[in-house]
């Protein structure tokens, strides 16, 4: 059984159609990178994961999602946060507690853990993002790509099956980026799975091991690297990695 | 600043303090508008703020005491009655600011826990006392970005922005509360 599976789905907010016909699977473990270009509905993709569309976002859709075996539509919200995390473009957007820590137990609470459990879990996420020294400051207070890190472990905290980031490198300088995609990347050898949106396909190819172009609605392209060689990348409007152009 | 007696003041008291007296303001008629002020002169003399420097930096505020000074002048045409109304909604805001400047966000948490107020309410306190600053500086970008294309003036260019900004956080708070599990009481 698949991760993360779409079948036949179809997206449409008014009658602007957004995702037409999606069909796609992800298996456990997978690292992949999502592209496409602006509008091209990657947000959309994902928030239709955890159901955030059509539930909170009124929208028109048609197929479904399964995730974890469950049908996305039949599930709320709430209880698929057990399947999967989703990390945000915009970490300020999505930080409210007054410490780190309260930040990334916030939705172990959510799920009534034990007391011991939660600690546990948040002493570990944060570990993992180098950020064991920062429990009590204040996520206001921290750089983009701290306060970036904050959200990952809080992701990272509900240890579940699928981690999903929807452009965590978009303000973000190289070297940030890099030191985020390492991360990632050793959260993936860790058995984790990852679906990222990004835009920087110089950074994306390298680690990711899987790409799936979105491009007039649809999947264009879903395979290895070589979507970037074979115009499938292009066409979608995307930057064709400088080390595949021989730069 | 941050050593004042009010600063150090356990929240488990201010609140119930900072309550009191915004019920008693509200409930109080106009003509105690003075005797307000007069209260409140003292109190930001103890906690070591300037009074005239927090109206000057939050005189944005002062806008909606001219709207009502205006409002009942018109209604009513008496002078005196529409100092005292204009009056009253600065000594709510000079109280507000006064509670915010002195109390820290975990300090009300505190607080609140401590009175056992139920999970979600406490969170919506939070959400809002922490948006308190975000809101200003959402002000400051929008103000900038106004007067860099030599607007200084409008209000309303000011403001839809603004408000724009705030229910856009909201929206995207909301979905990132509700995708790690929120669900309110």
């Amino acid at each position: 059984m698949p991760l993360l599976s779409f079948e036949q789905f179809s997206l449409r907010f008014g009658s602007q159609l957004v995702l037409n016909e999606i069909s796609l699977s992800i298996e456990k473990g997978e690292f992949i990178g999502l592209m496409g270009g602006i509008g091209s509905g990657k947000t959309s993709f994902l928030l239709s994961i955890n159901g955030v569309i059509p539930k909170l976002v009124p929208a028109q859709t048609q197929g479904r999602v399964m995730l974890s075996g469950k049908e996305v539509s039949k599930h709320s919200v709430q209880s698929l946060s057990r399947d999967v995390a989703m990390v945000f473009q915009n970490p300020s957007d999505q930080l409210f507690s007054l410490t780190v820590e309260d930040e990334v137990a916030f939705g172990l609470r959510n799920q009534h853990l034990p007391q011991n459990v939660i600690t546990e879990r948040v002493t570990h996420a944060l570990n993992d993002v180098g950020l064991s020294a920062f429990t009590a400051r204040d996520p206001s207070s921290l750089s983009h790509g701290q306060k970036q890190k904050v959200a990952i472990a809080s992701a990272l905290a509900l240890q579940t099956p699928l981690i999903v980031l929807d452009e965590p490198t978009s303000n973000l300088d190289f070297s940030s980026s890099v030191a985020l995609y390492t991360l990632l990347e050793k959260l993936h050898a860790d058995g984790n799975s990852i679906l990222v949106v990004d835009h920087d396909t110089d950074l994306l190819s390298r680690y990711a091991k899987r790409f799936i172009v979105l491009y007039g609605q649809r999947v264009i392209a879903d395979g290895d690297p070589s979507v970037f060689i074979n115009g499938a990348a292009e066409r979608a409007g995307l930057k064709v990695p400088c080390r595949m152009r021989g730069e | 600043m941050a050593d004042s007696p009010l600063h150090k003041l356990s929240a488990v008291y201010a609140l119930p303090a900072f309550v009191l007296l915004t019920i008693s303001l509200v409930l109080f008629p106009l003509e105690y508008a003075l005797a307000f002020l007069a209260l409140l002169i003292p109190l930001y003399w103890i906690s070591h703020l300037s009074l005239f420097q927090t109206l000057s930096h939050h005189r944005f505020l002062l806008v909606f005491a001219i709207v009502a000074f205006l409002f009942r002048l018109i209604l009513t045409g008496q002078w005196p009655e529409s100092v005292l109304s204009a009056l009253y909604l600065t000594d709510l805001f000079l109280l507000s600011l006064l509670f915010w400047f002195t109390t820290t966000p975990a300090q009300l948490r505190d607080a609140l826990h401590f009175y056992r107020v139920p999970r979600s309410l406490t969170f919506m306190f939070l959400l809002a006392f922490s948006a308190l600053p975000l809101l200003q500086q959402q002000l400051q970008r929008v103000r900038i970005a106004q007067a860099s294309r030599g607007n200084t003036r409008a209000v309303f260019p000011l403001l839809l922005p603004l408000l724009h900004s705030v229910f856009d956080r909201s929206r995207k708070l909301a979905i990132s509360l509700e995708s790690r599990g929120f669900q309110p009481e």
